[in-house]
C-alpha cells in the first residue's frame, strides 16, 4: 500500500496544524514564558516544513519528463495498491491479522484469554495454508504454551472466561 | 576493583547464566530465520525481562541480540537470505562460497569472528564508557540538549533511504513522546481525558508493534514467501581452515572490529551499517579486490567481526549519556528506565555493578556463541525448514499476550495495533523506523532539557552556546543539520554540468 509523497505531506500538515491549535489550551507554566505547549508547536512546526517538502517531492514524482522519471512517476500515483489486486489471498491475509487483534482487543474479556486465542491461532494457521489437523494442533499447542508461560509462570492476570479459564 | 567483582557475581549466578543461555538459544533460532530480526528478538523478549531483575534482563537483551546477530549469517551463506540486515553487506559473498562448496569454511569464519568482533567490542565498550562517563560529569542541560540533538540527528542522516523521511519519522516519534502527563507542568497533553493515556505511549507495546506486528503484517501481505532448499553439504569439520583464514587475515579482524565498534558509537548507526562500512573498506584497500563477490573470504573476516562489534559500540552512548546508539539499545533504555534505573554518568556512581555486568554479559553472550553458534549450525538444516506460516501466527499471539502483560489490561494491545500500522505504512513508503524509536525514547530528555535550558537562560537562546563543550555540540548537530542542504546544493551544481 504506497501512497505519494504529497499524500502524506498534505496529511503531516493537516495533522500539524490541528496540533498546534490543540496545544494552544495548554497552560504556562506559573511566572514563566515556557509551558507544556511549547515543544509541541517546534515539534507541528517542524511536521509543517517537512510536510511542505514532501508535497513539493510528491508533485516532482507526478510531473516526470524523462522516461526513467515517467517510469517512477507510474509508481508514484496517490495511492498504489496494483500490486495487492495481483494477490487478494495475501490482503484478506492482512486484514484477518488487523481484524484478529481487533477480536483480540474487543472479546478477551468477555471470552476469556484461552477461548480468544485458540480462536485466533486456529484462523491464522488456517488461512496461512497450513493443513487443518496440523492447524488445530498448532493453535492448542501455542495456546497451552502462552497460557503457561504468562499466566502460570509470570503471573500475568489473562481473562477467565465463562468455562473457568 | 570491587565493582568488577561485583558485577561478575551478578552475571555469575546460577539463575542469570540459566537465563542467558535461553536467551541465546532463542536469539539463535529467531537470528537463523529469514523475516525475523534482531530488533524483533528483543522486541518479543521485553514483556518477560519485565518480570525479570535488571541485571537477568539486561544479560537475556545482550545476549538475544549478539547470538541473532551471528545467526543472521547462517541462511544468509546457505540460502542467499540474511537472516538478520546485518548480515545481507557479505550474504552474496557467503553465498558465493557455498556454491563453490565451502559453506563450512564461510560459516566457520562467520562465527569466529562473530566472536571476536563481539569481544573486541567488549573491551571498547569498557574503556570507552569509563573514559567518556568522567567526561559527562561535567555536562549541564545545554551539553545533554545537544548531545540529545546531536544522536537524533545523526541517526536520521545515517538512516537509509531519504533524509526529510528520515525527518519526518524521527518528529513522529518525538510526537508520541509528548503523550501523556508533561513532566514539568503536570499538564495531561493529547490524552483526550483518557486516564490510560495520562502516562503515555506505553514503551513495550509499542516496541512490539513496531517491529513485530509490522513483520507479521509484512509477512502476510508478501505474495511470496516461499524459501529456497537448503544446499546438502557437510558442516561437521566447521573450524577446518579457520585458523588459516584468521591467521592470514590477522589485520582484518582487528580493522573490521574497530571500525564496527565505532560505527555502533554513532547513534542510528547499528550493525548493519557496520557491516557494510567495514566490507567497503576492505574491497577498497584489498590486493585481491578482483575476487571480492565470487566467494573469496576476506571481506566475510570484516564485515563478519564489524556487526558484532558494532553492538556492543552502540551501548557506548546508551550507558554514558542515555542516548541510544541503535534500536535495541533504545529498548535496552527503555527496560532500564522501567526498572528505575537511568542510564547517565550517575550510574557510574549509584550502580558500578550493574554497569561492570552489562560489560561482563558481553563477554559472556560472546563466549557462549562458540558452542552455542556451533550447534546451530549443525542444526541449520532443521532451523531452516520451520516454517514462517507456522511461526507468524505464534509471533501474534505472544505479541498479544506480551503487550496485555505489560499494562494488564487491552489498552497496551491498543497501542501495539496502532504503532504496528503505523511502522508498516512508514516502512511500505521508504520512511526508516529507527528515528522514531529513538524519538521515543529520547523526546522527554530533549523536551526537559530544552525547557529547563530555556528557563535558565531566560529565553536567550546564545545561551546554548555560552561555554565550550555545549557550542562545540550545537555546532557539530548544526553542521549535521547541513548536510542534507550541501547535498541538495551539490546535486543541483553538478546537474547544469551534465546537461
Amino acid at each position: 500500500m504506497k501512497f505519494n509523497d504529497a499524500v502524506f505531506g498534505i496529511f503531516l500538515i493537516v495533522f500539524a496544524i490541528a496540533e498546534i491549535i490543540y496545544t494552544r489550551t495548554f497552560p504556562a507554566l506559573h511566572g514563566q514564558r515556557f509551558g507544556a505547549s511549547d515543544f509541541p508547536v517546534l515539534i507541528g512546526v517542524g511536521l509543517i516544513i517537512c510536510g511542505c517538502l514532501l508535497v513539493v517531492s510528491g508533485y516532482k514524482q507526478r510531473t516526470a519528463s524523462s522516461p526513467i522519471e515517467e517510469a517512477i512517476s507510474k509508481e508514484s500515483n496517490l495511492l498504489t495498491i496494483a500490486g495487492w489486486r495481483e494477490k487478494p489471498r495475501s490482503v484478506i491475509n492482512f486484514f484477518v491479522v488487523i481484524l484478529s487483534i481487533l477480536f483480540y482487543i474487543f472479546f478477551v474479556d468477555t471470552l476469556g484469554f484461552v477461548i480468544t486465542a485458540f480462536s485466533i491461532l486456529l484462523v491464522l494457521f488456517l488461512r496461512l495454508q497450513n493443513g487443518v489437523v496440523a492447524s488445530f494442533i498448532a493453535a492448542l499447542f501455542m495456546t497451552g504454551v502462552s497460557k503457561l508461560l504468562f499466566g502460570v509462570w509470570l503471573l500475568v492476570p489473562l481473562p477467565i472466561g465463562p468455562l473457568g479459564f | 576493583m570491587d565493582a568488577f567483582i561485583g558485577g561478575l557475581s551478578l552475571i555469575f549466578d546460577p539463575y542469570v547464566l540459566m537465563v542467558m543461555v535461553g536467551a541465546a538459544a532463542f536469539g539463535l533460532v529467531v537470528g537463523s530465520i529469514p523475516g525475523l530480526t534482531a530488533t524483533m528478538a528483543t522486541a518479543l523478549l521485553i514483556p518477560v525481562t519485565f518480570f525479570m531483575d535488571p541485571v537477568p534482563a539486561i544479560a537475556a537483551i545482550v545476549t538475544t541480540v549478539a547470538t541473532a546477530i551471528f545467526a543472521g549469517d547462517i541462511p544468509g551463506a546457505l540460502l542467499r537470505i540474511p537472516g538478520t540486515p546485518a548480515s545481507a553487506a557479505y550474504c552474496d559473498e557467503a553465498f558465493a562460497m557455498t556454491r563453490k562448496g565451502k559453506a563450512q569454511l564461510a560459516l566457520g569464519v562467520g562465527l569466529t569472528t562473530s566472536i571476536i568482533g563481539g569481544l573486541i567490542g567488549a573491551v571498547v565498550l569498557m574503556m570507552a564508557t569509563s573514559a567518556l562517563a568522567e567526561f559527562a560529569f561535567k555536562f549541564s542541560s545545554y551539553e545533554y540538549f545537544w548531545l540529545a540533538c546531536l544522536g537524533l540527528s545523526s541517526a536520521v542522516v545515517v538512516s537509509s533511504g531519504s533524509t526529510l523521511k528520515g525527518f519526518v519519522s524521527l518528529l513522529i516519534g518525538l510526537f508520541i513522546a509528548t503523550i501523556g502527563i508533561d513532566l514539568i507542568s503536570g499538564h495531561p497533553r493529547f490524552t483526550f481525558g483518557s486516564t490510560e493515556m495520562l502516562s503515555g505511549v506505553s514503551f513495550i507495546p509499542a516496541m512490539i508493534g513496531m517491529f513485530a506486528i509490522s513483520e507479521v503484517l509484512r509477512f502476510v501481505a508478501a505474495k511470496n514467501n516461499s524459501r529456497p532448499k537448503v544446499p546438502v553439504q557437510s558442516l561437521t569439520n566447521l573450524f577446518k581452515g579457520v585458523g588459516g583464514v584468521l591467521f592470514k587475515y590477522k589485520f582484518n579482524v582487528f580493522r573490521g572490529s574497530s571500525i564496527g565498534a565505532v560505527t555502533g558509537v554513532l547513534p542510528g548507526a547499528g550493525a548493519d551499517i557496520a557491516a557494510w562500512v567495514s566490507y567497503g573498506v576492505s574491497k577498497r584497500t584489498s590486493k585481491e579486490k578482483e575476487k571480492y563477490g565470487t566467494g573469496h573470504v576476506e571481506g566475510l573476516v570484516d564485515a563478519g567481526s564489524a556487526n558484532n562489534a558494532g553492538l556492543a559500540g552502540a551501548w557506548v552512548p546508551a550507558l554514558v549519556f542515555g542516548i541510544p546508539g541503535d534500536s535495541v539499545t533504545a529498548i535496552a533504555i527503555g527496560v532500564l528506565y522501567m526498572k528505575g534505573m537511568n542510564p547517565g554518568p550517575m550510574i557510574f556512581q549509584e550502580n558500578p555493578q550493574l554497569l561492570n555486568a552489562v560489560f561482563i554479559a558481553f563477554f559472556v553472550a560472546n563466549l557462549l556463541l562458540l558452542p552455542l553458534g556451533y550447534l546451530a549450525i549443525r542444526l541449520s538444516s532443521q532451523l531452516l525448514k520451520i516454517p514462517s506460516r507456522m511461526l507468524m501466527p505464534a509471533i501474534l499471539i505472544f505479541c498479544l499476550v506480551g503487550s496485555f502483560a505489560i499494562t494488564n489490561s487491552v489498552f497496551g494491545v491498543v497501542i501495539m495495533l496502532a504503532m504496528g500500522v503505523l511502522a508498516y505504512i512508514m516502512e511500505e513508503n521508504g520512511f526508516p523506523i529507527a528515528p522514531t524509536i529513538l524519538g521515543i525514547v529520547l523526546g522527554a530528555m530533549l523536551e526537559e532539557m530544552f525547557l529547563s535550558s530555556m528557563i535558565k537562560a531566560d529565553g536567550e537562546l546564545l545561551a546554548f552556546f555560552s561555554r565550550p563543550i555545549s557550542a562545540t555540540l550545537g555546532v557539530l548537530t548544526i553542521l549535521i543539520w547541513l548536510i542534507p542542504l550541501i547535498k541538495m546544493l551539490r546535486k543541483k551544481v553538478a546537474k547544469p554540468q551534465l546537461q
